[in-house]
């Protein structure tokens, strides 16, 4: 029988067989933008400086990049492509993508890292301080510049989800 | 990029430890360390295949007799978030909590942590673009390379540094370099001598492979390694007495030694040395072989060869030369007489040219021959020398100081392929001999029984000497001469003696691993074994023959002395002279004027003196890994008296991290941390850790100290202060430690631990900045200790 590698991704159930579909040495941000076509899922340093390909691994912020397929064996994954417009981190980036001084998202190459990252924080502490926020997104680099807009989106998010009462 | 290797889970840690006993394979824990290096290709090739252990049950974090247990593959999260750990442990909650970022804190393990790689980044070049120490080379870059993170406390030995192993002897340069910076020529002199009795010999004529090994070339030129050695190879025969000592004890067994050359007299010390009776045999009638009868003496001074002589005779090694050694003996003979026999009877057959009309040319030994023992007169006035070694070099010039007028050295490839080593082709041509290249000789020309010249024909040769030389015979000339000289090579000339012997097709004698000839209790070093070579060579063969010989007469009387550390890594530290990261000129030494070097009087009339050899050492960058110990758990785990368990052993912290080839650990193949023990915290102790660096995270420790200090009524009782990205290991601070029990901390005493923790502090061109901070860090952690109220 073949050699499989299951996992879920954003609730969906993935089955893939091993030495065909996927290698076992491939990285796992590969497999997801690749093979699975999350291409929300982005690829920069690939060692693991940039926070661009950080998904939630069983609701923890991970680098894909940094993984290869085969250690998500058995693993709940989530990515961007997990969550809508109106996903109250998500939101709360859009809704300060006006440029200018302040923005939290520009190119938005790397906004995908940082929501993840927010979503693994929030979940885990759903009222940050500001300084609990700056440690948690600091493995992430946004080239742009919008840290103080990033810093107060994940604000905002925890605002809204607190008002809500609901979680991500 | 897609990297297809095998990676497997493992079922169990005996599982994992088998799969990674095999080389090439490594074991993959939280992969953030090793993906990178994957990645960036940073050892040239990946592993074949790795082995998971992140889903063994290695994950806990528990309370085990009042102390804590973590297993290897403990997520740093987890142990920066656990109430378990923060409660007793909170040094290493707090280490735990500075890696890098969030996401790679849920990923990382406190195994893999302790387990990285070094960090340094001429180590982690993508590419493997530098070859340094740590990776097996022979050169660290960062040492004179950019080095503003790396080590203030000193370098540590990884392998072997260049100049030893470029070393046939494998000669300890940087060792004896080490004792003179200290002053100490005599143990300088002593390590030397251990394992080279001839160093005034080599000294003055090695080729020095040593130099093309010593780090310091590229910098601003090697360290005068031959310079010094002539010094302490002086000081040795200076102090004969005292060196060359009689054995103590006699074994009570004999060796013949065949042969006074260097391959003779050094397996003479060695074995005598050991208490055997030892007499050397040789049918010239004074000891020194090529040593007295081909190098010339203005290289090499007949008394440096006459004054080892007599110092073996004070150690009771007996000589039987000239007419004192019987020409018919055998090697079966000698060995009836004897225990065990070793032949060195060097390579003394010169080869034939094979040309026509050779029987009107001289041979070049046999021409070195005659001059040193003062019977060869003025060869004639153009003399051409056929050849492109060293012996050639030396017969040219020696024809040059007997008074030929004009010497030519014709060599059938092209200049740069020349064989003689550089040094003595510049004396040639410095002394007005011309080198006539591709030129193949073909015959002497005679006229009336007189030799006239050399006809020569155009030859054509490949990019190396292993190829064969096209000879143009359409293309001749004559160069005239009066006197051809053939010094083309030499071949063992084993006479009587090598019947009994199995030798090669080059007549060089067999010889197994431990130089045992083909007849029992026979051994062979040198020129008889190895074809012609240098003398090093041959003192490096004779003293691995002495030594199987003397395993052979079933050990020697000498007191073994133990093992000198054998380079094999870890913790030896390498200190240096820091004047020797600034640029200086290499001692040369300087020979007389031309116009009056004479055939019998040394060239280069003086050596070192005792501070110009002082300077030279100084220059030595005792080559070591000067890369930092990065991790953030392993200062504060050596603070806490952790324990690493392995699935082997149970190792202090403070011994598990080491200098290791591609490795920072003491681990062996196939041994895997299983777990972390830190035994209970001691009542009232104050822990903290505080980590420098440019980014509040992401970034490693460009320095960070671990504290764990226990006041009693204000006094300290016990104090851990342990130093992370000081030097290649992390470093405890035992003299601030010791100075802290039994006071107060205040300002005073905090500063004064600071400065004790750093006093032997050694930085490197651009890293002094790293010892104020340091300074500061140790100075700021033990006063916040003693401002903490709990404790006090």
């Amino acid at each position: 029988m073949d050699e499989r590698l299951s996992f879920t991704v954003n609730g969906q159930g993935v089955s893939l067989v091993l030495g065909k579909d996927v290698e076992a040495s491939d990285r796992l941000s590969s497999v997801l933008r690749d093979r699975l076509g999350l291409t929300g899922v982005r690829v920069a340093c690939e060692q693991g400086a940039c926070g661009a390909c950080t998904v939630l691994l069983d609701g923890r912020s991970v680098l894909s990049c940094m993984m290869f397929a085969a250690d998500a064996q058995g693993c709940d994954i989530t990515t961007i492509e997990a969550y809508g417009r109106d996903d109250p981190v998500a939101a709360s980036f859009i809704e300060m993508a006006e440029p200018g001084y302040g923005t939290a998202m520009q190119c938005g190459f790397c906004t995908p890292g940082f929501v993840m990252e927010a979503h693994g924080l929030l979940r885990e502490n759903p009222d940050p301080t500001r300084e609990e926020i700056r440690d948690a997104v600091s493995g992430h680099i946004c080239r742009c510049g919008c840290y103080h807009g990033i810093i107060r989106a994940v604000e905002n998010a925890a605002a809204r989800m607190g008002e809500g009462g609901a979680g991500a | 990029m897609t990297d297809r290797m095998h990676v497997w889970s493992a079922g169990s840690v005996a599982e994992a430890s088998d799969g990674a006993s095999v080389e090439g394979v490594r074991v993959l824990a939280g992969g953030t360390d090793i993906l990178g290096t994957i990645h960036d290709y940073i050892h040239g090739s990946r592993p074949s295949a790795l082995v998971s252990i992140k889903g063994l049950d290695l994950g806990h974090i528990r309370e085990e007799g009042g102390g804590l247990a973590i297993g290897a593959v403990a997520k740093l999260c987890d142990i920066a978030d656990s109430p378990l750990v923060r409660a007793g442990w909170g040094l290493l909650a707090d280490a735990a909590k500075s890696v890098a970022s969030p996401q790679i804190r849920h990923m990382a393990t406190i195994g893999g942590n302790i387990c990285q790689e070094p960090r340094c980044w001429y180590y982690r070049y993508p590419e493997n673009r530098f070859d340094c120490l740590r990776k097996g080379g022979s050169v660290c870059p960062a040492f004179v390379g950019n080095n503003v993170y790396h080590s203030i406390l000193g370098a540590c030995r990884v392998g072997e540094t260049g100049c030893r192993s470029s070393c046939p002897n494998t000669t300890d340069v940087a060792g004896h370099m080490e004792l003179l910076r200290q002053g100490d020529v005599e143990g300088a002199a002593r390590l030397l001598f251990s394992v080279n009795p001839l160093a005034a010999v080599t000294g003055r004529v090695c080729p020095s492979t040593c130099v093309s090994g010593c780090a310091r070339a590229e910098f601003d030129g090697a360290v005068g390694i031959r310079e010094v050695e002539r010094f302490l190879g002086d000081y040795m025969l200076e102090r004969a007495d005292a060196f060359y000592r009689a054995p103590e004890r006699e074994s009570g067994r004999s060796v013949a030694v065949i042969g006074a050359g260097p391959a003779g007299l050094t397996a003479a010390f060695f074995l005598r040395a050991e208490g055997f009776a030892v007499t050397v045999f040789d049918l010239h009638g004074e000891a020194g072989g090529m040593l007295r009868y081909s190098i010339p003496a203005y290289r090499l001074p007949r008394g440096t060869v006459a004054r080892i002589q007599a110092a073996l005779e004070g150690m009771g090694v007996a000589f039987a030369l000239g007419e004192g050694c019987d020409p018919g003996a055998t090697a079966e003979s000698y060995r009836r007489r004897f225990d065990a026999v070793f032949v060195g009877s060097g390579a003394q057959r010169p080869l034939a040219a094979g040309i026509e009309g050779e029987g009107h040319c001289l041979s070049g030994l046999d021409f070195l021959y005659r001059a040193s023992v003062g019977e060869q007169g003025k060869p004639g006035d153009s003399v051409l020398v056929i050849g492109g070694g060293d012996v050639a070099m030396d017969v040219a010039v020696t024809a040059k100081r007997l008074g030929a007028k004009d010497v030519t050295v014709v060599y059938r490839r092209p200049r740069a392929l020349m064989p003689a080593h550089e040094e003595e082709l510049a004396l040639a041509l410095e002394e007005g001999v011309r080198i006539a290249d591709s030129l193949a000789p073909v015959g002497a020309v005679v006229e009336r029984g007189r030799l006239v010249g050399l006809d020569v024909a155009a030859s054509r040769s490949g990019a190396g000497r292993d190829t064969k030389t096209e000879i143009d015979l359409g293309c001749r000339s004559t160069l005239a001469a009066d006197c051809v000289i053939v010094a083309i090579g030499q071949t063992a000339d084993l006479g009587l003696y090598g019947d009994a012997l199995d030798t090669d097709g080059r007549k060089r004698l067999v010889t197994d691993g431990s130089l045992a000839c083909s007849l029992g209790g026979v051994f062979a070093g040198g020129d008889a074994a190895l074809g012609p070579a240098t003398v090093i060579e041959a003192i490096a063969q004779a003293r691995r023959a002495a030594a199987s010989i003397t395993a052979y007469l079933g050990g020697g009387a000498a007191a073994r002395a133990p093992a000198p550390d054998g380079g094999e890594g870890g913790d030896r530290p390498c200190a240096f002279d820091p004047s020797a990261l600034e640029n200086s000129d290499a001692a040369v030494l300087r020979p007389i004027p031309p116009e009056e070097r004479t055939l019998c009087g040394e060239d280069v009339a003086e050596g070192l003196d005792g501070d110009a050899v002082l300077r030279e050492a100084a220059r030595c960058f005792n080559c070591g890994c000067v890369a930092v110990s990065a991790s953030d758990l392993a200062p504060a785990l050596v603070a806490l008296g952790a324990t690493v368990r392995t699935n082997r052993r149970e190792l202090p912290a403070a011994r598990f991290f080491r200098t290791g080839l591609k490795s920072a650990t003491a681990l062996g193949a196939g041994e895997i941390v299983t777990e972390i023990f830190v035994p209970a915290p001691l009542e009232g102790a104050y822990m903290e850790y505080r980590k420098f660096r440019p980014r509040k995270a992401i970034d490693f420790p460009v320095l960070s100290v671990a504290v764990n200090i226990v006041r009693d009524g204000g006094i300290v009782k016990d104090a851990k202060i342990v130093l992370g990205a000081v030097r290649p290991t992390p470093f405890e601070a035992t003299e601030a430690q010791d100075y802290l029990i039994g006071r107060p901390i205040d300002d005073e005493t905090a500063r004064a631990a600071a400065g004790l923790a750093l006093r032997d502090a050694a930085p490197l061109a651009e890293n002094a900045y790293k010892v104020s901070v340091a300074r500061a860090l140790v100075r700021r952690a033990v006063l916040a200790a003693g401002q903490d109220g709990g404790a006090a």
